[in-house]
């Protein structure tokens, strides 16, 4: 575990490269997709978490050796009747980590749902990792692990089973999408401003927007 | 004002009690017994109703649940409770307890009970879902009474109306309207226990806590009545369409009502009242269904302390109690309001604003959006003309330290205390300092900082003096004094065009709470905050 990703403070030590990237996260209500960036991005757990309605925003910055990875998070309400909303949201997104809960089956198969909709509808070449979240809950487990083994390996997504609870897998799963992202783009360095994705049309084709 | 008429012997005379369900029908002699609703309507405007103990009568009579006759108003809530028990019992039909004949449990049958009935479990958990996580800082959310009657309502709600059912939001549309209604039941309840029968029956049976679900439904679904069209989204599947190479999907995906309401407020609205923040967020490409759907959808329930909240509503449901029209004209408010932060941003961080939207003055957003509403009847607020015409950094346009945690919506239900003389003797107290502060804040002009925070510090003694049991407590206002610096041009506690209305003995006590939790480098944007030593509640 040597070259473990941290979570570090953007104001700390001065990495060579930024990347910056948009990543959106699906999944059915409850499956803990707010908890998981709440662990994500502060460290923190609430049993309770509160409905999202429409989406939130939040960004966290990785450090994978000399390279910053900064993550534009969408989070998105997960009643399946605002399925209709979800485009806004994944539009331009070069990851998305689809969540579900391995003690409800029901939120695996649609968690497959959305694995389909974004291999057609997302962005080319969109990093998709599958979560299976409450792992805490493993003793009332109704999604084996196999079974998404072999459906993520099939879909080529990224796949770790997770529990925002006890944090298991947390930070892990987030570094796994920053490596798989392309950063290969000039190696610009940080002191050039900070020109974002200023218009989503400008950037969303690239799988990478780093500067 | 409520208390001018209240002698002012009684407030020397030791029998604090007396003077209590005095003032508490003083108060609904003040709201309730006007000729011409507009009376009624003023005070709302005028954040008169924030301390109010019948807010959830003011409401109901806004809202037109109650006529404007008071004789007729046993008759209306009679009316009203009865239709809801007659819709509860239409839709809680359990056929193991009946005849369902040929009927059976694997039915497949439109009309069949047993595949109803299936359905109707169904929709209970998904609504359940989201009730177990209303406000989980509240206690009073979290006992099982309140879930039920939360879900019941909800459900009702949604057998009512099959079109729409449930959508996510509804229940923090709820939440409040209980919260409300609970407070009015438990000022009632205080004041009934200081005397045995002083208090008249037309506000016994109004308040009855008995009816709280009754009540709570009646205020909900007229309210959803007019905030349907924020939830109805063209349930367009995506899926479904033709796999092309590269779908760019745009905004004709969902153009549902809420969505075209959203473009009106930017191109027509903003545009108008502000066209270098309409210009500015466009060159960002920030979509306004990003944020606006959640400040609509629950009615700027997200964006508020719940106590600022309540005086928002207020001043919506008096304003325009047919089509909630203050509405636009708040959303528009709200984006002048921090102007100069997001002229400033770039788009990730006027995403951060709006995602999570500063602590501002809710009294200038009340004043300007009216102003918009109706600019010859209210006066622009004079923070608007400073934010569009000077773009210093002195300009803080009333808003907090930006990234500021917000502090929890409300706070704790406490278990009640017995009473004693002590408490009597704070009690006295506090009515007392609240006099005084009557009689200074009519008298110190809103220039003076100093003096006004003075009369702030007041009132926060007010709340920690009191010992009132069975309360909901709310940490709020005070919280402005803590993260503001001096630059309260206006506060809700000051509204311009009256002197302040002095917490009434009521269920509401104020306290100050500071900021529990340090920010960190990474920002939530539009994540709920939660008091970290009250998570892990049961």
């Amino acid at each position: 575990m040597a070259n473990r990703a941290v979570p570090q403070r953007p104001n700390g030590q001065t990495p060579g490269k930024i990347c910056q990237f948009k990543l959106v996260l699906l999944g059915e209500s409850s499956v803990g997709k707010s908890s998981l960036v709440l662990r994500f991005v502060k460290g923190q757990f609430h049993e309770y978490q509160e409905s999202t309605i429409g989406a939130a925003f939040l960004t966290q910055t990785i450090h994978l050796n000399d390279v910053a990875v900064k993550f534009e998070i969408w989070d998105t309400a997960g009643q399946e009747r605002y399925h209709s909303l979800a485009p806004m949201y994944y539009r331009g997104a070069q990851a998305a980590i689809v969540v579900y809960d391995i003690t409800n089956q029901d939120t695996f198969e649609r968690a497959k749902n959305w694995v389909k909709e974004l291999q057609r509808q997302a962005t080319p070449g969109i990093v998709i990792a599958l979560a299976g979240n409450k792992l805490d809950l493993n003793t009332m487990r109704s999604v084996q692990t196999d079974e998404s083994q072999t459906y993520a390996y099939e879909n080529g997504l990224l796949f770790m089973e997770t529990s925002a609870k006890t944090s298991a897998n947390v930070t892990e799963i987030f570094k796994a999408i920053a490596e798989k992202l392309p950063k290969n783009e000039t190696t610009n360095t940080a002191g050039q401003g900070r020109r974002l994705v200023e218009s989503e049309g400008a950037n969303k084709s690239l799988s990478s927007c780093c500067k | 004002m409520f208390y001018s008429d209240v002698d002012e012997n009684s407030f020397v005379d030791d029998n604090s009690q007396n003077v209590s369900v005095k003032l508490y029908e003083t108060e609904w002699r003040y709201l309730f017994n006007i000729t011409n609703i507009d009376e009624l309507r003023e005070t709302a405007i005028k954040a008169k109703l924030r301390t109010s103990r019948f807010r959830s009568v003011c409401w109901r009579l806004l809202l037109e649940i109650l006529p404007p006759d008071s004789s007729e108003w046993l008759m209306a809530i009679e009316k009203y409770r009865s239709l809801y028990e007659t819709i509860k019992s239409t839709h809680y039909n359990d056929p193991h307890t009946q005849d369902s004949g040929p009927d059976d449990p694997l039915s497949q049958d439109e009309d069949s009970i047993w595949k109803q009935y299936f359905k109707d479990i169904e929709l209970k958990k998904i609504i359940e879902q989201d009730v177990i996580r209303t406000s989980p800082e509240v206690e009073y959310f979290g006992t099982k009474k309140i879930r039920n009657i939360m879900i019941d309502i909800l459900f009702c709600y949604s057998r009512e109306h099959p079109d729409l059912s449930y959508r996510q939001g509804m229940h923090e549309i709820l939440a409040p309207l209980l919260f409300v209604l609970h407070c009015d039941h438990q000022a009632l309840l205080h004041v009934l226990e200081q005397t045995s029968s002083d208090v008249s029956d037309l506000i016994q049976k109004i308040l009855d806590p008995a009816f709280l679900e009754a009540d709570a439904y009646s205020l909900f679904n007229i309210i959803m009545e007019i905030m349907k069209d924020y939830y109805n989204i063209n349930d367009f599947i995506i899926s479904a369409q033709k796999p092309t190479k590269h779908v760019k999907t745009t905004s004709s995906t969902c153009d549902s009502e809420v969505v075209q309401k959203l473009s009106k407020i930017r191109d027509t609205m903003l545009t108008k009242h502000d066209p270098e923040l309409y210009g500015h967020l466009l060159d960002l490409d920030i979509s306004f269904t990003t944020f606006g759907l959640r400040w609509l959808r629950l009615l700027f329930g997200g964006e508020f302390l719940l106590i600022d909240l309540l005086v928002l509503w207020d001043a919506i449901f008096a304003t325009s109690p047919q089509d909630f029209a203050l509405v636009n004209h708040i959303f528009v408010a709200m984006l002048v309001l921090i102007r100069i932060q997001l002229l400033k941003s770039d788009n990730t961080d006027c995403l951060h604003y709006l995602m999570r939207y500063p602590h501002v003055d809710v009294m200038t957003v009340i004043e300007y959006a009216l102003h918009m509403l109706d600019p010859k009847m209210y006066m622009l607020p004079s923070v608007i003309n400073s934010l569009k015409h000077d773009k210093s950094d002195n300009i803080k346009s009333n808003i907090t330290e930006h990234r500021v945690e917000r502090p929890s919506k409300l706070i704790t239900y406490a278990p009640r205390p017995t009473r004693n003389a002590a408490d009597d003797l704070l009690e006295l107290c506090r009515m007392k300092l609240m006099q005084y502060h009557s009689i200074l804040d009519s008298a110190v002009p809103i220039h003076n900082k100093e003096a006004r925070q003075a009369l702030t510090g007041m009132l926060e003694l007010c709340g920690m003096l009191s010992s009132r049991q069975g309360i909901i407590e709310m940490g709020k206002d005070v919280v402005r004094s803590t993260t503001t610096p001096i630059e309260t041009l206006l506060t809700p506690d000051t509204p311009e065009g009256g002197p302040l209305l002095p917490p009434p003995a009521s269920a509401i006590t104020m306290k100050v709470f500071r900021k529990t939790e340090n920010s960190t480098d990474s920002q939530i944007q539009g994540a709920p905050i939660k008091n970290p030593l009250k998570q892990m509640k049961r």
